[in-house]
């Protein structure tokens, strides 16, 4: 449960840190899950001679902890208080990050609310690799002006004034989609964990920004998924969706996933 | 001459970095004026860690810290920011104690309160544990002033844990930021000399001017709380206002100022 004085400090600078919210066993279990996923990945199915971004989801049952932590009171519990009881848990991914990111916010469309949870498993540091945030910059007319300035820089991530999250494995970083955020250095191998939670849409507007979202990260997510396996899977498992336990939220998730899209077939490759 | 990715930087987060804005034989007479300046205003209660000592630094025995103001470094980027018709206000020198608080210098209803800005420079190198300064970047604005404003000592952070830019800086170093904009300082010597040169936005409309005139009443009573005699402040804004040098920059502030009240106390 969030204190009054944390959902203020993130509506105010977007972002709230997680102090050791996993512990050291629960540490060990994840990333064991991690290596094991990112084992049967091309970085080691088919290594090119550049290490390249990886990604992949874990609702399956064989990261079963990974799967079940949407729905970790520790998670689901904070996603509720900020984004309203019937918010959304849309994924349960993990990365394998190459060097910088350059500045971006997670979405740009402000009638699409969602933030995500970011469990780094390396320390991190201010230039190899932890996260920077653009104080704020969630809100607007804050977050234009810093796309004005930014723009599609290509500088590095190092000339923009951001508060750097340093962090430990076990600390989370939750932050607001729309909050202007990088990192700077860090290695070929840069390991997190992202839950994403999206605000159940309210109105018309909202339903069609959510809509559109769906469509684009269904794309995205195929895309990564051919970049990082030689056969990838879906990207929602059968088992997941299958909800065995008969979770109540799952359901309320899956059920609102599928009218919004986020369920669909990605398009097929053009051919053209 | 400011380029535009710098006044846009200026405008988006709320201040801009000059390294080594000052040569080494700059640095070496700001040293030495400092030492002089303070030494001599604070004879009848040397330095000893427990008050800030802050003097103005406009006066016949600090040359070189005077003629800042005028100092195309500061007023050609201020009047790109602020307009050519900016005021130019106060360079003065500061022996500080400790951490200082969070805060803006001013407020951001520019009916309530003028706004301008602030140029610090420090004398010793400072990092984020030894004195930095600390900002908020586009805390100069709305949204992000007013909630701060509103929430941040509900927060109960130390001040090192709030989070922020922290502008680490070397001797030659200037920091320009928005008057506005929230900082901050964390750690430092007892006796962190810091300096500044500051100029405000020339009022436009009846609303701002009585914003400003508001500020030049406050600012009034500000000799006051220095621990230092009146007499010291009287005496060098006389010097200032008494345009010596006949610039013309100079009498167009003297003027301005006159009318809004910051020069009643003379």
């Amino acid at each position: 449960m969030l204190t009054e004085q944390q959902v203020s400090h993130f509506n105010t600078f977007g972002f709230l840190i997680f102090r050791q919210l996993f512990n050291p066993e629960e540490i060990k279990t994840i990333n064991a899950e991690v290596e094991s996923r990112l084992a049967s990945t091309k970085r080691f199915t088919a290594p090119d001679d550049a290490p390249a971004y990886m990604s992949w989801p874990n609702l399956g049952p064989d990261t079963s902890f990974l799967a079940g932590l949407p729905e970790d009171p520790r998670i689901c519990g904070t996603a509720e208080q900020l984004y309203g009881e019937d918010a959304i848990g849309l994924s349960c991914n993990a990365g394998s990050y190459v060097n910088q990111t350059h500045w971006h916010p997670d979405a740009s469309d402000f009638h699409l609310y969602g933030f995500k949870f970011a469990l780094y498993l390396q320390p991190l540091r201010a230039h190899d690799g932890a996260l920077r945030f653009i104080l704020g910059s969630h809100r607007r007319p804050f977050h234009d002006e810093v796309h004005q300035n930014i723009g599609d820089s290509v500088q590095n991530v190092g000339d923009f004034p951001a508060y750097v999250c340093e962090t430990e494995p076990g600390d989370v970083v939750a932050f607001d989609f729309h909050l202007w955020h990088a990192s700077s250095g860090g290695s070929t191998d840069r390991r997190m964990v992202s839950i994403i939670f999206i605000r159940n849409p309210q109105t018309p507007e909202e339903e069609k920004a959510t809509r559109k979202a769906a469509v684009e990260n269904v794309q995205l997510r195929a895309t990564l998924a051919r970049n990082t396996f030689d056969t990838p899977g879906p990207e929602y498992h059968p088992h997941w969706l299958e909800n065995p336990r008969k979770s109540p939220k799952r359901q309320h998730w899956i059920d609102r996933m599928g009218e919004l899209g986020y369920l669909n077939a990605p398009q097929p490759l053009s051919t053209s | 001459m400011l380029t535009e990715q710098q006044v846009n930087h200026f405008d988006t987060f709320g201040f801009l970095i000059f390294r080594q804005l000052f040569s080494p034989e700059e640095v070496k007479t700001i040293n030495a004026e400092f030492e002089h300046a303070l030494t001599s205003a604070y004879r009848h209660a040397p330095f000893d860690g427990t008050y800030r000592h802050w003097v103005r630094t406009m006066g016949p025995e600090t040359p070189f810290f005077a003629g800042l103001l005028e100092d195309p470094r500061f007023c050609e980027p201020t009047e790109q920011l602020y307009g050519e018709d900016c005021l130019g206000i106060v360079s003065d020198a500061n022996r500080y104690v400790g951490h200082t608080r969070w805060h803006p210098d001013h407020l951001v209803d520019p009916t309530e309160d003028c706004y301008g800005v602030k140029f610090a420079y420090y004398l010793e190198p400072v990092g984020a544990e030894t004195g930095a300064l600390r900002l908020i970047p586009g805390s100069h604005k709305d949204p992000l002033h007013s909630s701060l404003r509103e929430n941040l000592d509900s927060y109960q952070l130390e001040i090192c844990d709030v989070p922020a830019y922290i502008c680490e800086s070397e001797p030659g170093d200037v920091v320009a930021f928005d008057v506005r904009c929230w900082h901050a300082s964390w750690g430092g010597a007892i006796d962190r000399r810091m300096c500044t040169v500051v100029y405000y936005k020339n009022p436009k409309g009846p609303e701002e001017e009585a914003a400003t005139r508001k500020r030049a009443t406050n600012s009034v009573k500000e000799p006051n709380n220095s621990g230092l005699p009146f007499e010291t402040h009287r005496d060098i804004m006389r010097h200032w206002t008494a345009n010596h040098e006949g610039s013309a920059r100079r009498q167009r502030w003297i003027d301005r100022e006159r009318e809004l009240g910051f020069l009643d106390y003379l």
